[in-house]
């Protein structure tokens, strides 16, 4: 494991035929705090966190997380993260208690642990009364949340969160981000994706500017405004991805 | 870390509990079966029960009480297969076309008379011909028309002084080889397994459609492939759901099918009893083919975008169960035993012989054996499907 870092990556790529989706990206997330991941749509996000939680294999390049090889270790790795896609992936029939249980026991849990670890993520989500209802009934920010519990289930050190907060309302979006900062007081690695500037902003310590599929800049928010010699996220933000978005004057 | 075992017991629980709350896969895959064959083969066997279900006939006598005509009517009243309503006038066209009669026959003024005459009178049969029972009805009639017509033939010859020998001088009869089987277990040989390994693949269908496919459609699978346990333990977990499935919903056939074959009386042969044992060996034979089935239909599942997708690749296999009826009814048991190796169906000839308790052992080695190589390859191709990251994340 390298000293210090929850989440390693080096050259990584992926490309799909011609296609590069992912070119060459190294990133070190050092282990504890929420890293940002910020990006347009289509810029290769969701396929850096498909890597990282082995979901499909670099093209080249390499990475670790939690010490442990996503090609040659994939077990360990999914072991070591609780991934929370974009899309939240519910079984509809089942309730959240069933679905818990489900992949509690996948992640090797059983018994009273599971029960009380189960009741203690519906609690701390606010949707232990709803604990009996089918998925189906869910509105989306409860799914979310649900979705979240599940990641959450057998207490990952790093947590990967795609776009956790998109299309949620405000009361849903606020509890998914205080969880998100709550991890990471507790000194979990939380990885976040997002497109959202307040949201990085809010929640990062450091960040990573990605546009198709390259690193465009990284570090904290105020290192960022110094490579791109502008004043706020969003204009570092613009400064950095114009050229690959036709921007340019 | 958790055990491929109990990965697997975890997937099949979860799924099971996902489809008990499915009524479209539970309708299917047990309420179906269960009623499929006590329908099929109750209504197949009252319909084609000519005691059970006579064919009505309408008989207007204009011959007044004569001896060949009431000898007729006699004769019609007491065979089997029809029941007779015999009136002095009427019109027997009228009724039939009215559809209160399968079959119309007058028999005129005269009849007796000009048969002890020596003289000749042609009988009409009305009836429609799109009514099987009707066909069936006239077929029974002809047949006791025509034993009256031979008495009275033979009666006059003799008086003539010719002999049965002098007018027929050559006879033929017709002697079977082989063992002698009633109509009633023949057709159910040759139905019977088509039927059932239909049910078999019908049992899992919705699941199979909904598989991969649903997972897919509902992005379900991504957390899936997040967990610890390997893609080869997820597949085993869905296969062995799809394969209880289906095996489920051959023992509700085959309990059916106990309930029903008692009702089968093809051709006027007899009711038919299969042995307690001979539903244990099918269930043994159904059980490696059900296990190809579900293999099929992993990999299609796995293919397929959506459900939507995953349906109308599986939908057009229903009729590959029904190909063998081809074979079954067209060709001699003899010569099937050539087309084991063709996969379901050789199973389907190979339960068709079962029944009929002709099957050997190399026959059922020929089949199972072809059937695992299928097998192999079609686990392989699954395998090798869900690893592949173009058709995982292939959705829409």
């Amino acid at each position: 494991m390298t000293s210090g870092a929850a989440i390693s990556v080096r050259g990584l790529t992926k490309r799909y035929g011609d296609r590069v989706v992912v070119d060459d990206v190294s990133l070190e997330i050092v282990t504890g705090g929420v890293y940002g991941l910020l990006g347009p749509n289509g810029a290769g996000k969701t396929t850096i966190v498909r890597m990282l939680s082995t979901i499909v294999k670099p093209t080249s390049g390499s990475a670790t997380v939690n010490g442990f090889d996503v090609v040659a270790q994939p077990r360990q790795v999914r072991e070591s993260v609780g991934v929370l896609p974009e899309d939240t992936g519910l079984y509809d029939r089942l309730n959240p208690v069933e679905t818990l249980r489900f992949y509690g026991g996948m992640q090797g849990l059983g018994g009273a642990a599971l029960d009380g670890r189960i009741e203690e993520l519906l609690r701390l989500l606010d949707l232990y009364e709803r604990r009996k209802d089918r998925v189906a009934t869910f509105s989306r920010g409860m799914r979310q949340k649900l979705a979240l519990a599940r990641a959450l289930i057998h207490d990952p050190p790093i947590l990967l969160l795609d776009e956790p907060t998109l299309g949620l309302d405000v009361m849903s979006t606020r509890a998914i981000r205080d969880y998100a900062k709550e991890m990471a007081r507790r000194g979990k690695t939380v990885l976040l994706n997002t497109n959202n500037m307040y949201e990085a902003q809010l929640l990062c310590d450091r960040l990573t500017i990605i546009s198709n599929g390259t690193v465009r800049a990284s570090g904290t928010v105020g290192d960022l405004e110094e490579i791109a010699k502008t004043k706020g996220l969003e204009e570092v933000f613009i400064n950095l991805v114009r050229s690959d978005r036709g921007l340019e004057s | 870390m958790v055990s491929r075992a109990r990965a697997i017991r975890l997937i099949v629980s979860k799924e099971l509990l996902d489809m008990v709350r499915d009524r479209r896969t539970m309708l299917t895959a047990l309420v179906l079966p269960l009623l499929a064959f006590p329908l099929l083969f109750g209504v197949m066997g009252y319909l084609s029960n000519p005691t059970a279900n006579p064919s009505p006939v309408f008989v207007v006598d204009l011959d007044g009480g004569g001896t060949y005509s009431t000898m007729l009517t006699n004769d019609l009243q007491e065979t089997s297969g029809l029941s007779l309503s015999v009136v002095t006038s009427g019109n027997a066209t009228a009724q039939v076309q009215g559809g209160s009669y399968d079959v119309g026959m007058v028999i005129p003024a005269g009849f007796s008379s000009t048969i002890g005459e020596g003289g000749q009178v042609n009988l009409t049969l009305y009836y429609e011909q799109t009514n099987g029972r009707a066909l069936q009805g006239v077929s029974i009639m002809d047949g006791v028309i025509a034993s009256i017509s031979q008495q009275v033939s033979s009666s006059r010859l003799s008086a003539l002084g010719v002999t049965d020998a002098e007018l027929n001088p050559i006879g033929v009869v017709a002697s079977q080889v082989g063992k002698s089987e009633s109509a009633s277990l023949l057709i159910t040989a040759d139905l019977f397994p088509s039927f059932l390994l239909y049910f078999t693949f019908l049992g899992a269908f919705y699941f199979m459609v909904d598989d991969v496919a649903g997972e897919k459609e509902r992005r379900s699978l991504e957390a899936l492939f997040t967990l610890p346990p390997t893609r080869a333990t997820v597949f085993l977990g869905k296969y062995a759901v799809a394969f209880i499935l289906a095996m489920v919903t051959t023992l509700l056939g085959l309990v059916g099918t106990v309930f029903s074959l008692g009702e089968l009386h093809f051709g006027g042969s007899g009711a038919i009893s299969l042995p307690p044992v001979l539903y244990l060996e099918v269930v043994a034979l159904i059980a490696p083919a059900a296990l190809s089935m579900c293999a099929l239909g992993f990999c299609v599942s796995t293919f397929a975008k959506n459900t939507r997708e995953a349906q109308q690749y599986l939908s057009p296999l229903f009729l590959v169960f029904f190909l063998p009826l081809y074979f079954t009814f067209s060709l001699p048991a003899s010569q099937l035993s050539q087309y084991a190796p063709i996969p379901i169906v050789g199973f389907t000839l190979l339960i068709r012989d079962v029944v009929l308790g002709t099957a050997t052992l190399g026959e059922v080695g020929a089949v199972v054996a072809v059937n695992l190589a299928f097998l192999a390859v079609l686990v392989w191709i699954g395998l090798r499907l869900l690893s592949s990251e173009k058709v995982i994340l292939r959705s829409g």
